[in-house]
């Protein structure tokens, strides 16, 4: 059954942002929400999360109209992680943590066993126990998102929705907040829906992307989208390489040097491919004749410690 | 957890040093009872004196202090802005220009309203001048985001205020003037016994209203979108916290005069102490720091010299340096 659904629905805060859409996100579902910037994704997560109200159309949650749903029963359906962080003096991590609980607590905001329990497991499961006691503002911006998404996670809903949980981030922590959502989507059987801008990542996780292209909503899987053609080709200035599932800047003008290299050794094979990418070179026969011996290059008899000394050689 | 600890020491520390306050200010002065203070209760005139000045004096020293503090917690939680204030931002314009026409309209428009209605009852008309201050700055400060920018506009509204007091000034006699000047440099004093019960009262009312906004407060301090998620209904809260704010600065501000830097100061002096921002007890731990300064400043003021020092005087000498150190040192704790 399908948990959230649209129909028809044109949202915008005052203006149309969109041609009429229809989708619908089912439980269990891990989606992601892709599109260029300024083209509407965080006012399509506000929508979908009943913050405002669509245009025209309708937004459903369990087929009953979310405007009709009171605010306190959603957000027992409905948790969100927005891109705004609180940066008030003297919060700790754990009063935010508490915070998620806060629609099923009484006037005095008591916790009883059952919401300290759900803290415990959720921190635990996000790992940020170690930092219950610490300050936000003393956070990094890695440590700050988690602990965020661990209160939408202590909010207790079938629905999390993100709106550019990665934004901000390192390699490394975009790519653990981004396995940690799929984590949390299977281990309880959440529904996930999260904006997020990096394909190269996004196409290797996530079974459905939904694209906000051209004032419509594309759903699809990252590998139809390969095929249709409408990503991963996006941008002028990039190449998709196929064999790499990779980007690569358009080639511009630039030298070519012909160069024939041969080694047994896997890895500088791979990386010498890349470096051929990079620079332009043409790998070809009849050129001059580079080897990898021992931990060493070899142009001819000319010997380089590295990549980068032969690229000073090659392009003077 | 320490600072769970901290927030409960402070709050039992508190009490005890309001009623040593409270004995202190009510010993001061020159009148002392007829065979020492054992005999308090048997000497009539005494008690009348006692009564219908220092105790009213020392109520509404103490309610003005509980008032301000709370009022400063709710502004600085719901604007989310560490420098929000009811004399920073201003509110207590409002009230001024309601007493300055009421003071000097009998020169202005031949008519005296204030000579007509008890001070209880103007009280409820100033409250409506904090009440459009605060509209004013709510609507003006939705269009800045930066956090000081509140702070210029609530300057520039008390500014455009000050100008209309002016105006009013220029056209109006010498002896209603006084009045004015003596109303605005703030102080107990001149509250009748009535007038500080009243206060009490409306001030303790009130301060149980915004401890009930506690729960909403604490969620507000995500942000107001996350707080939306969360099931809050921000336009209630809003207008709670703007209608309890207008009704302290308003109704405090005609009965002791524009009291400043109490409101601003009092939730940061708690929060310092316990590192805590929890509106549980930040509310309750406000109110009281409030009600000590205003305590302290009312004694500092009879005690230090032969002559009455007026409270803004004390509070402004003492209250922008500790804003500056505020300033300072969140500044450093931000570089670390």
């Amino acid at each position: 059954m399908a948990m959230i659904s649209g129909e028809n629905l044109v949202f915008g805060h005052d203006k149309a942002l969109n041609n009429p859409i229809s989708f619908s996100l089912k439980e269990g579902d891990f989606v992601c929400l892709m599109g260029d910037n300024g083209v509407g994704k965080s006012t399509f997560i506000e929508t979908l999360a009943g913050m405002i109200a669509p245009l025209r159309g309708a937004v459903k949650l369990n087929n009953h109209l979310l405007g009709n749903i009171g605010a306190h029963e959603k957000a027992k359906k409905i948790a969100l992680v927005l891109t705004e962080r609180p940066s008030i003096d003297f919060l700790r991590v754990s009063d935010i943590l508490k915070m998620g609980r806060s629609p099923y607590l009484d006037f005095f905001s008591r916790l009883m066993d059952e919401d300290l329990h759900i803290i415990e497991q959720k921190s635990k499961f996000v790992g940020i126990e170690h930092l219950k006691n610490k300050f936000f503002n003393e956070l990094s911006d890695g440590q700050k998102q988690r602990v965020m998404i661990a209160r939408a996670l202590i909010q207790d809903t079938p629905i999390l929705i993100l709106d550019e949980p990665t934004s901000f981030l390192d390699f490394k922590a975009t790519a653990d907040i981004l396995i940690l959502l799929k984590k949390i989507s299977v281990e309880f059987k959440k529904t996930v829906l999260f904006s997020c801008h990096d394909w190269n990542f996004v196409s290797k996780i996530c079974p459905h992307i939904w694209l906000l292209n051209d004032k419509n909503l594309i759903t699809s899987s990252p590998e139809d989208l390969g095929m249709s053609g409408l990503f991963p080709n996006l941008s002028p200035a990039l190449d998709f390489d196929m064999s790499s599932f990779n980007y690569w800047p358009r080639e511009g003008q630039s030298s070519f040097i012909e160069v024939n290299f041969f080694t047994e050794n896997e890895k500088a094979n791979l990386w010498f491919q890349h470096f051929c990418r990079r620079n332009n070179i043409k790998r070809d026969p009849a050129g001059k004749r580079l080897s990898y011996v021992d931990d060493c290059w070899y142009l001819e008899n000319e010997s380089f410690k590295d990549l980068r000394s032969l690229e000073k050689a090659l392009l003077k | 957890m320490v600072s769970d600890n901290k927030v409960k020491l402070m709050i039992g520390l508190l009490p005890i040093l309001i009623i040593l306050l409270v004995g202190v200010d009510l010993s001061l002065g020159e009148m002392t009872p007829a065979g020492g203070w054992a005999h308090i209760f048997s000497d009539s005139d005494f008690m009348v004196v006692f009564i219908n000045i220092r105790l009213a004096r020392v109520i509404s020293a103490f309610a003005a202090g509980i008032g301000l503090g709370v009022c400063g917690i709710l502004m600085q939680s719901f604007f989310r802005n560490p420098l929000a204030g009811p004399y920073v931002l201003g509110v207590h314009t409002g009230p001024m220009v309601m007493m300055a026409l009421l003071l000097l309209g009998g020169d202005i428009f031949g008519q005296n309203f204030f000579a007509e209605s008890s001070r209880i009852g103007i009280s409820f008309i100033c409250t409506l001048g904090s009440f459009a201050i605060l509209m004013l700055l709510l609507t003006l400060g939705r269009k800045f985001s930066s956090k000081s920018s509140l702070l210029i506009i609530g300057l520039l509204l008390s500014q455009m205020v000050s100008g209309f007091i002016n105006i009013l000034v220029g056209m109006s006699k010498a002896e209603n003037l006084k009045s004015l000047t003596l109303w605005n440099l703030g102080g107990f004093e001149r509250t009748v016994f009535r007038e500080s019960l009243f206060l009490l009262i409306v001030v303790l009312f009130l301060s149980l209203l915004s401890f009930i906004l506690s729960k909403r407060l604490n969620i507000l301090l995500l942000g107001e979108r996350y707080s939306v998620t969360l099931g809050v209904n921000l336009k209630k809260v809003k207008y709670l916290v703007i209608v309890i704010s207008a009704c302290f600065v308003g109704i405090i501000t005609t009965l002791c005069g524009p009291i400043s830097f109490i409101g601003i100061i009092s939730p940061h002096i708690f929060r310092r102490l316990t590192l805590c921002s929890n509106h549980y007890y930040l509310i309750p731990g406000s109110a009281m720091v409030g009600a000590c300064l205003a305590l302290s400043a009312d004694i500092i003021g009879q005690a230090l010299t032969s002559f009455y020092i007026p409270l803004n005087g004390i509070l402004g000498v003492i209250g922008v340096p500790l804003i500056f150190f505020y300033l300072f040192e969140t500044r450093e704790a931000k570089w670390q």
